[in-house]
């Protein structure tokens, strides 16, 4: 029993990984691309708003913010060469990208000037962006 | 010393230092990424470690034979040069991700960037093992990673549904992301069965010299020790599930965003407590891997072998551990991601498992080393299976995830 369990894992492992991998891999690399944005962007709000409730130290929130939008500038830029080998029309995707990145590089400013007021509005201007993102990449 | 106090001493011991960067950050991405789908990996893997570590210290108990000693008597050294190579390799690899989980705890806590601390605390844990004695390594890092133990305090205060977290010890398909999930799923196989804990429990067993009367300690350490330290990497993966996925922060990509994991249950604590963890936990994984790796070499090639000894007295064994820790350190000095390192270092141990598990099993069914107290049918269906099933999907997503990527 133990054995017809185990060969069954591993034929729907085996189909699974290679459906997962037979479709369009523009697409799937865009949307991964999208993901891992979305992702990190998010990561910058929460690291945003923990510091801004005192839960995290401002050396930590300073580094890890601004690495962050290294690692969204990264990503924007590969999702762009993605784009550019897709039939689709793209615009809104890198539309909402490029709002995401202000919001992030927004962030970065206000913590770096311990400004919580500019903090929220950016905060704000990053969640419809991601929101965007999410829906898009259908997170 | 009575041997409650030992089953106590040996399940403290093995629950603090159940958790290193592997079984953190796989069980992190898990929880991030599919919620507590991936539960069942956990457990399983914790079963198999199980059933190894009983199996390696009844063998040393009763053979007086470390595993490595008796892989190389019994199948010549032609033969173990293989597991050799391939396992001090994967070692390399391991040792690197947990000094830079090191450094990545001491930056989270400084700012100071990682390559900045790889020197130090290389040099800290050579001279750990150059200076210290068995038991400092194996008890005293351990005690202190008890603090893991913060991982399950926060997940019983996140209160999850239980329901759901017990359905997740079931495996399921994948809706999303087939590829990463059996790609997590062999990370966290290859972090639970890590093949140097065995090892190091095997040559642990020798060093404190037990005999048959050990029998029954070593089986209540293993079964609860290991249980309640995977228990640990469940509490990780329920904060994870918690914290990480209704935020949208699916993807796992350093330890900045893993950091964050504890701050919304215990607030600014939360943050020291994460970086004291990932201290502490990585920081007693390297101290065993740096002792693992220079017990295989040492025993593998008939040395004078001993952590207790003066490092003039076992020359080989101590200068095998003081090159392997420095040539880890460079890796992270180098500038190597200790995150990816982590999770691709966990995948290809599960590659690797079979090279070094399968002459164990062997060991573990001849009797002319164990007489009657070779392994029954249960434990031998049981480790085959798992390591059956972690070596086939390794085959399949470790190639596919290198490709992907």
């Amino acid at each position: 029993m133990k054995a017809g369990l185990t060969s069954k894992i591993l034929l729907l492992a085996f189909a699974s990984t290679i459906s997962a991998c037979s479709g369009n891999t523009t697409d799937r690399k865009l949307l991964d691309e999208v993901k891992f944005f979305t992702s990190t962007a998010l990561s910058v709000k929460m690291t945003a708003t923990q510091w801004q409730a005192d839960t995290l130290p401002d050396q930590f929130a300073r580094r890890a913010i601004t690495a962050a939008n290294i690692e969204l500038a990264g990503s924007a830029g590969r999702a762009a060469s993605r784009v550019m080998e897709l039939e689709v029309d793209p615009r809104d995707l890198l539309s909402d990208m490029t709002a995401a990145m202000t919001g992030a590089a927004a962030i970065s400013q206000a913590v770096e000037k311990k400004n919580r007021a500019e903090l929220k509005s950016a905060i704000d201007a990053l969640d419809r962006a991601t929101a965007k993102l999410r829906a898009a990449g259908d997170l | 010393m009575s041997k409650i106090l030992q089953i106590a001493l040996g399940i403290v011991t093995s629950v603090g230092g159940f958790l290193e960067a592997g079984s953190l950050a796989t069980a992190v991405q898990a929880g991030a990424g599919f919620r507590y789908q991936l539960i069942w990996a956990i457990v399983l893997g914790t079963i198999c470690l199980i059933f190894l570590v009983e199996m390696a210290g009844r063998f040393a108990a009763i053979s007086k034979h470390t595993i490595i000693d008796g892989v190389r008597e019994r199948f010549g050294f032609s033969f173990f040069v293989v597991p050799l190579v391939a396992i001090s390799m994967l070692n390399l690899l391991v040792l690197a991700a947990e000094l830079g989980g090191v450094c990545i705890a001491l930056q989270l806590l400084t700012g100071w960037p990682i390559q900045l601390w790889a020197l130090p605390v290389t040099l800290l844990a050579w001279l750990m093992l150059w200076k210290g004695t068995f038991k400092i390594v194996e008890n005293g890092v351990a005690i202190l990673g008890l603090v893991t133990l913060c991982f399950v305090v926060a997940a019983i205060i996140l209160s999850p549904p239980w329901g759901e977290v017990l359905k997740g010890t079931v495996p399921t398909l994948p809706d999303h992301d087939a590829l990463k999930y059996w790609y997590l799923a062999v990370a966290i196989l290859g972090a639970s069965i890590s093949p140097y804990l065995f090892f190091f429990y095997s040559s642990g067993a020798i060093e404190d010299k037990w005999n048959e009367s050990y029998l029954a300690v070593n089986r209540f350490v293993a079964v609860f020790g290991m249980s309640f330290g995977g228990g640990i990497a469940v509490g990780a993966l329920i904060v994870a599930a918690i914290v990480f996925l209704p935020r949208g922060i699916t993807e796992i990509q350093t330890y900045d965003q893993i950091a964050l994991m504890l701050t919304p249950v215990f607030g600014k604590a939360g943050f020291y407590l994460f970086a004291a963890s990932l201290g502490i936990a990585c920081f007693g994984a390297a101290l065993e891997l740096g002792l693992s790796q220079a017990y295989m070499i040492a025993q593998g090639f008939g040395w004078q072998w001993g952590e207790d000894l003066p490092p003039r007295a076992d020359p080989g064994f101590s200068l095998s551990y003081s090159l392997f820790i420095v040539a880890a350190g460079l890796l992270i000095l180098l500038g190597l991601d200790p995150l990816a390192l982590t999770i691709f270092a966990m995948a290809l141990t599960a590659l690797i498992l079979p090279v070094a598990v399968v002459p164990f099993m062997l060991l573990m069914n001849d009797r002319s080393y164990l007489g009657d107290h070779i392994n029954g049918w249960a434990g031998n269906i049981a480790v085959a299976l798992i390591i059956g099933l972690s070596f086939l999907l390794a085959v399949v997503s470790v190639p596919l995830q290198i490709m992907g990527q």
